[in-house]
């Protein structure tokens, strides 16, 4: 019994589980995809745009409150038959194998980019595998406790750059409102991918040790990662103004540089140092997402061995099909489109065959 | 069999870091690189079409016996890259970045337009943000050979000038080559840089050079400077003077706060800078009685206001009618209020509104007393 309850998870690494697998490295490059539609407005965007986790945490609410102990994988099958749920959920594990590459390859980017400039990417990548594979073979267990440690950079990061208020001026993120609402609306839509992966709360809401606390800390996940993504662009916004934000690639980093300290230079190395930690865990996470989903289709799935095949085949399509910046924006667009479709359409006829069959514990019959 | 199988382990993990070591880049001791301290920016147009960049860079020698002295390696090529590769030609070290404390345009250059060069910096995430720009007239190479004393490098001492110019001239501190990048680009704002001299002397700044996007528009000789950098920067320090005859003047440290109203009337820009003058009299011989009497303090502040008022107009009108040109960032301001991205010239608008200037002196310390 005790060795049951030291697997499970607490609220905060639930918490911490669900921030650590949004806010990815892309992050850092978040004000880019707003100001070019919301422009000087994209704060607002940004935290409009946390309509999507929202929505899906509610729905893992109502789900979990229903099936406390059974995943979305086990109801899809039960709700759907055998072959479709199997299918429906090969395509869930698709759509979030779909950030793999993505994530890997812009992890890849920043640390050619701003550090080891004179490694080749097989090398970088190896790194990064044995990394992600290593800390996803452990277990959920560890990979929650590497995302509570990993919540103290995130706030170390957001309360640094609150030196950053020197350096800008507030002229820059006037007039507010004045792009419009629409434009404020379409550029929420842009910031789906930074709030992308949510829906990992449906595969872990069983694990949790007290299921009455699950509401709070899936709400507080919520409120902490929009807080950060609004924070962040509107701080860039407000350090570099929205005509030069869009020549920069990672638009965070170039506004942390304003930030000058004596020995280290700026901010830059201190940001990308503990930014680069943080990709480490997302990829860590989406690895062992990817590793349980397909434990669910064959039991042999989750040694090591798959562990390995599993980083091959990562490294071998990141480098086939993500060699630069660019083939991945045109590939992550459409993919990001698919992901999030239907992950969404997925997750609401779930819950609607629920709410229409009144099935599940506490439900009125 | 359990020792077969960490040996296997140690086996691949030793394989894997060796595979990792290979190839990587050799850190090289200081004394084999090229230690910039200050880069310069000059195009050489010929008869033809064509244009060489001549980029030099001053560079530290490092010598053991203590005293470290410069050198400078050109590049001169037809584009800003390719000079990388001319200047390895003429250098016995490897070409580094990221150390360099100055940045000087050439009038040339500047003639020309410095977004060729801007952008070479831009892209590379080694280049120092924090290093000064100016601009200097004539060959930038004559301001690097000039020996200063007790300096490794005329750079360094050039950077320091930029660094501290903001004292006691009104000058502001966005010389950075970040604040260029901000400012080159920004709706409604206009590049302005300091400009230095060579003479048998040594350097000196002389004023400002006004730039309209990337394009060097004029020079500002140093009392326009003063008064344009009072109407443009915030929180600016300087000298105020009112001066009667050699023994008969007055002396004040002034702190100008600079706030400006916008307000759109019928399609038509109207400015309103508020200058907000703080004071201390550091020096006095025209004035009797300033520190005791009301009166005379009043008589005083009235005095300065009106004088700086004067030249501040005197200023507006030069810039409205010669320069044609918003070098104090008010289309920033209108911007900020009237919403971006409109696609309107600025310079043009500014330069036809109305701009009122209004001057507020308080004198706040007078000293330990009167001599």
């Amino acid at each position: 019994m005790v060795q049951v309850s030291k697997k499970l998870l607490t609220p905060i690494e639930i918490t911490a589980l669900l921030i650590g697998i949004m806010a990815d490295i892309n992050s850092a490059s978040a004000p880019n995809s707003v100001v070019n539609i919301a422009k000087q407005d994209g704060w607002i965007s940004a935290a409009l745009g946390a309509i999507y986790p929202l929505y899906v945490a509610f729905i893992a609410i109502y789900i979990a409150g229903r099936f406390p102990k059974d995943n979305i994988l086990i109801l899809s099958k039960k709700y759907f038959g055998n072959v479709i749920g199997t299918m429906a959920n090969f395509l869930f594990f698709l759509s979030f194998f779909s950030y793999f590459p993505s994530v890997s390859s812009t992890t890849l980017d920043v640390s050619r980019t701003y550090i080891v400039g004179f490694l080749t990417p097989l090398k970088i990548y190896i790194v990064m595998m044995l990394l992600g594979s290593y800390s996803a073979y452990k277990g959920v267990k560890v990979l929650a406790r590497v995302c509570v440690l990993n919540i103290f950079a995130f706030v170390a990061i957001i309360a640094l750059s609150f030196i950053i208020l020197m350096y800008g001026s507030l002229m820059n993120i006037m007039p507010i409102f004045g792009s419009g609402f629409m434009s404020i609306a379409k550029g929420a839509v842009g910031t789906t991918y930074d709030y992308a992966a949510m829906e990992i709360i449906f595969l872990l809401y069983p694990l949790i040790n007290d299921s009455k606390k699950l509401k709070s800390s899936v709400l507080k996940a919520v409120a902490f990662i929009c807080f950060m993504y609004t924070w962040i662009v509107f701080i860039t916004i407000y350090c570099l103004g929205i005509d030069i934000i869009p020549k920069t690639i990672w638009s965070f980093f170039s506004a942390t540089e304003s930030i000058k300290i004596e020995a280290l230079h700026n901010l830059r190395f201190l940001y990308i140092f503990l930014w680069i930690l943080t990709a480490f865990k997302t990829i860590a996470l989406l690895y062992y997402v990817c590793i349980s989903i397909l434990h669910e289709f064959h039991k042999s799935i989750g040694n090591k061995i798959s562990y390995g095949v599993l980083g091959i085949i990562v490294i071998f399509i990141t480098m086939t099909f993500f060699p630069d910046r660019l083939s991945r924006e045109s590939i992550v667009s459409v993919t990001t489109k698919f992901s999030v479709g239907f992950n969404l359409l997925y997750i609401t006829v779930i819950a609607a065959i629920i709410f229409v069959k009144k099935d599940g514990k506490g439900a009125i019959k | 069999m359990q020792l077969n199988k960490n040996y296997i382990y140690l086996i691949c993990g030793a394989a894997l870091f060796a595979y990792l070591r290979i190839g990587q880049g050799k850190v090289e001791n200081v004394e084999e690189v090229d230690i910039a301290s200050g880069i310069g920016y000059g195009i050489r147009k010929e008869a033809t079409s064509n244009a060489n960049y001549v980029i030099p860079i001053n560079s530290i020698i490092y010598s053991e016996l203590g005293k470290n002295t410069s050198t400078i390696h050109t590049g001169i090529a037809i584009t800003t890259g390719k000079t990388r590769a001319n200047r390895q030609l003429k250098n016995d070290k490897e070409f580094f970045v990221g150390t360099e404390k100055v940045y000087i345009f050439e009038d040339s250059i500047s003639n020309f337009g410095i977004k060729g060069v801007v952008d070479i910096l831009f892209k590379n995430p080694s280049v120092n943000e924090d290093g000064y720009c100016t601009v200097c007239i004539g060959d930038v190479k004559n301001y690097f050979d000039y020996e200063v004393e007790g300096y490794d490098s005329p750079s360094d001492y050039i950077a320091g000038m930029i660094k501290n110019s903001s004292g006691y001239n009104f000058f502001g501190k966005e010389y950075t080559i970040r604040d260029v990048y901000l400012m080159i680009e920004s709706e409604g704002r206009n590049l302005v840089l300091p400009y230095i001299e060579l003479s048998e002397k040594g350097f000196k700044i002389n004023g400002a050079a006004l730039f309209k996007k990337d394009k060097l528009i004029t020079f500002l000789r140093i009392e326009d400077t003063r008064v344009m950098n009072m109407l443009r920067e915030n929180k600016s320090t300087g000298i105020l003077t009112i001066q009667k005859s050699p023994d008969q003047f007055i002396n004040m440290s002034a702190k100008v706060k600079r706030k400006v109203k916008c307000v759109k009337e019928v399609g038509k820009y109207k400015f309103e800078i508020d200058l907000n003058i703080n004071g201390d009299i550091i020096s006095n011989k025209l004035y009797k009685d300033l520190p005791s009497k009301v009166s005379i303090k009043k008589e005083f502040e009235n005095d300065i206001e009106k004088r700086t008022k004067a030249a501040c107009e005197d200023f507006l009108q030069k810039m409205k009618n010669d320069y044609k040109l918003d070098c104090l960032e008010l289309g920033r301001v209108a911007v900020a209020k009237y919403g971006r991205g409109t696609g309107v010239d600025w310079n043009e608008i500014v330069c036809n509104s109305d701009i009122k200037v209004n001057v507020k002196v308080n004198v706040d310390k007078v000293g330990r007393g009167v001599y």
